[in-house]
């Protein structure tokens, strides 16, 4: 009972900071929406030019299809045996560099868009933090979850390939991808949680250190995390409703509504955790 | 250096990398060209009907066993003293199919294996190597060439047949079956329609093909076919 009294006062408490400062959740919005959009534009652009490349890649090895199946039955991986295919090796090679593109780009604008956003928050909250000190976390912190996000999109690309060309039909592959999937949302989630309980939990210098930390405090903020997710699935629910009627008026709803959402739910979290961090130091 | 002073350099070398990923993504098209395959839609081969020579032991027997199994599967290869105790006891009564069912992710080389035993039954060894690879402690390259060897195999016969990689139709038809029967492990075994799934052992597998032989069951049968 108590933690449902103290999580409902945190919450009442970051709607009413939210309503005295409205200029800084335009501003927190403004961010949001300018990562949305320019990481949209950005992974799109990519993500249709490496299609094209597998695809090229794909028709390449079709017509060799024969070929790579008997170069595979003679225990060769299948690795070696698509890259001995005349040409895909060069579209391979072109598309690893942009899955690496994309991945470094995916990091560098979610740090610094998400250390702007949570700054603002901050500042909202009363219990601010300089700009610089939630980057460096960010990018200290992030870097786990990402190399995690990249051995995934490397193991997915070659099964792609597998399962497109092989003349097998690599059920083996599918049932790959079904354990990896849960496999790597719950990594990116638990990452993401640790990077962010870890973000206000003193001045930590390395990256393992970040993450004790953070595992430590985690699992005191998970009823924060679970009314916060609640709110937001809300949110998302009634956009998705008003969708159905009216598209203007859900993207309307969706400005006005969702992404101060997510600045809420920075500021409810900045709060549980500076409340924990005072609690401990006094 | 202040942590201002610090954000003020780093946002700036942020915002210069930002741009240059903003400007890679409009001009994309120029830094990966279009690819060229050289291809037409002619080379491109068109998938060719299956097929699956695999008729079994003894074609109108009054019993069938249909086996989907793979040979590197802890579980198959559990099951394979006890189908052999059947195959030899019920001899010419009992038509036994062997089906495909490799799970390559799970087992290395079972598909090599799948496609091995196929080129022997080219041979007429497709049982013969059965065993073998049933009974072989490895399943590698070097385990499908001294099988070979044992069984007296043309070895460049065996070997041009890998390499033709014609078997693969065989197992993908196997495979497709296996997909549409909604099976998703091995072994699965099909006597006379009935399908249990799961290792089994010798009374559990007599017990089914006896149900099979027995003659009110033949009747229902006949009687659920004429119906």
């Amino acid at each position: 009972m108590k933690i449902i009294k103290d999580i409902s006062g945190q919450l009442r408490e970051a709607f009413r900071l939210m309503t005295r400062k409205p200029a800084l959740i335009a501003y927190a919005a403004i961010s949001d929406i300018l990562f949305i959009l320019i990481f949209a534009f950005f992974s799109s652009a990519i993500y249709g030019k490496m299609l094209e490349y597998a695809i090229a890649a794909s028709s390449l090895a079709a017509k060799s299809s024969a070929e790579l199946g008997s170069i595979v039955a003679v225990s060769q991986t299948f690795y070696q045996a698509f890259m001995s295919i005349d040409g895909v090796n060069l579209f391979v090679y072109d598309i690893l560099i942009m899955m690496f593109i994309l991945l470094v780009g995916a990091y560098v604008f979610y740090c610094f868009f998400q250390a702007i956003s949570w700054h603002i928050a901050g500042k909202i909250s009363g219990r601010r933090k300089s700009y610089y000190r939630f980057i460096a976390s960010f990018f200290k912190i992030n870097i786990v979850w990402i190399i995690i996000y990249s051995v995934f999109s490397i193991i997915r690309l070659t099964a792609g390939f597998r399962e497109q060309i092989s003349t097998r039909p690599y059920i083996g592959n599918m049932l790959d991808m079904g354990f990896l999937i849960p496999a790597l949302g719950i990594i990116i989630i638990y990452f993401a949680a640790v990077s962010y309980s870890s973000l206000f939990f003193g001045k930590k210098k390395s990256i393992a250190s970040t993450i004790s930390v953070g595992y430590r405090n985690f699992r005191g903020l998970i009823p924060g995390y679970i009314a916060i997710a609640l709110i937001i699935a809300l949110i998302h629910a009634i956009q998705v409703l008003i969708f159905r009627y009216s598209v203007i008026a859900s993207g309307i709803f969706f400005i006005a509504a969702e992404l101060p959402s997510l600045t809420f739910a920075r500021i409810v979290m900045i709060r549980i955790m500076e409340d924990k961090n005072e609690k401990k130091t006094e | 250096m202040k942590d201002k002073q610090k954000a003020f350099i780093l946002n700036i070398v942020l915002a210069c990398l930002i741009l240059l990923f903003i400007i890679f993504s409009v001009r994309i098209d120029s830094i990966f060209p279009q690819p060229m395959t050289g291809l037409s839609a002619d080379d491109i081969p068109e998938q060719k009907a299956f097929i699956n020579t695999s008729s079994g032991t003894n074609p109108g027997a009054p019993i069938e066993l249909i086996e989907f199994s793979d040979f590197s599967c802890v579980f198959s290869r559990q099951s394979y003293p006890e189908v052999k105790q059947i195959l030899n006891e019920y001899g010419e009564n009992i038509n036994f199919v062997f089906k495909h069912f490799p799970q390559d992710n799970l087992h290395a080389n079972a598909f090599d294996a799948a496609i091995a035993s196929e080129c022997a039954r080219d041979q007429d060894k497709f049982m013969e190597y059965h065993d073998a690879l049933f009974e072989a402690e490895s399943m590698d390259g070097y385990t499908f060439k001294s099988i070979s060897e044992a069984l007296g195999l043309d070895i460049s016969e065996f070997d041009s047949c890998i390499k033709s990689g014609d078997k693969v139709k065989i197992i993908m038809s196997d495979m497709r079956e296996a997909q549409q029967n909604n099976i998703i492990g091995t072994p699965v075994f099909i006597i006379n329609g009935d399908i249990i799934i799961g290792s089994q052992d010798y009374d559990s597998l007599k017990s089914a093909i006896d149900k099979q032989l027995d003659p009110e069951t033949i009747v229902e049968g006949i009687m659920g076919r004429t119906i």
